[in-house]
């Protein structure tokens, strides 16, 4: 089993990362990947900058002048790393496609409504997504932007690229 | 199970695999330090963790 922890959406290249591990394990092996995608409230990492503007939700959605206003990349290392991932913008398709080039399937997706890491520290509950579906009358693809954080559990198949066959 | 987590940081979360039964942890970051200090812990809550500084895009992950 391997873990990739609020890991993948700081690496430049998913794919490569995601067929490196897909190397190392055993057929039948699991792979659980969490992280926080660049479209949800703070996918931008802006909270890890020390200033006032990192405070608010979905800034990293505002144009790149805005944004390098509010929180210039050479203020500080977090600022930078900001900026880094900007260029990098994880998203649920970039990343499902990813998985797919590395051969593994999909075997279970939760979105979480808070983001992990910070539900365990303050000791919250899990609240999945699908909750607010009856309350927001909204289209699946716009829920999204609602989720801080997703998980995916993938399988390496046991058949190499069996899951490419039937899907 | 044999359990293997990328940007570990502290290991953590291989600490808690161990508790619930891994038969093998192995950990790699790209930072040392935070390697080091989830060493300290592991000597001295006795946890068997193996933390190797790492960069997945850049390096192959230690194999064993």
């Amino acid at each position: 089993m391997a873990i990739f922890g609020d890991v993948i959406e700081h690496l430049e290249d998913t794919e490569l990362a995601l067929s490196r591990i897909e190397s190392l394990l055993q057929p039948g092996g699991f792979l659980l990947v969490v992280f926080p995608p660049y479209p949800s409230p703070c996918g931008g990492y802006q909270p890890i900058s020390r200033s006032f503007w990192g405070k608010v939700p979905y800034l990293h959605s505002f144009p790149e002048k805005t944004f390098s206003w509010l929180l210039p990349s050479e203020a500080s290392q977090e600022n930078s790393e900001v900026f880094r991932l900007r260029t990098i913008r994880l998203s649920y398709q970039n990343f499902l496609r990813a998985v797919r080039q590395a051969g593994l399937g999909l075997k279970a997706e939760p979105h979480s409504l808070l983001w992990l890491a910070l539900r365990y520290r303050l000791g919250l509950p899990f609240v999945p997504l699908v909750f607010l579906a009856p309350f927001v009358r909204l289209r699946a693809g716009l829920l999204l932007i609602f989720c801080a954080e997703v998980g995916y559990l993938l399988q390496k198949p046991f058949i190499p690229n069996s899951h490419r066959l039937y899907s | 199970m044999r359990v293997i987590a990328v940007g570990c940081a502290e290991a953590g979360v291989l600490a808690a695999f161990l508790l619930t039964g891994a038969s093998e942890a192995v950990g790699t970051d790209i930072k040392q330090l935070r390697l080091e200090s989830g060493q300290t812990v592991a000597l001295t809550l006795q946890f068997s963790l193996r933390l190797v500084p790492q960069d997945i895009l850049r390096q192959e992950i230690p194999s064993g």
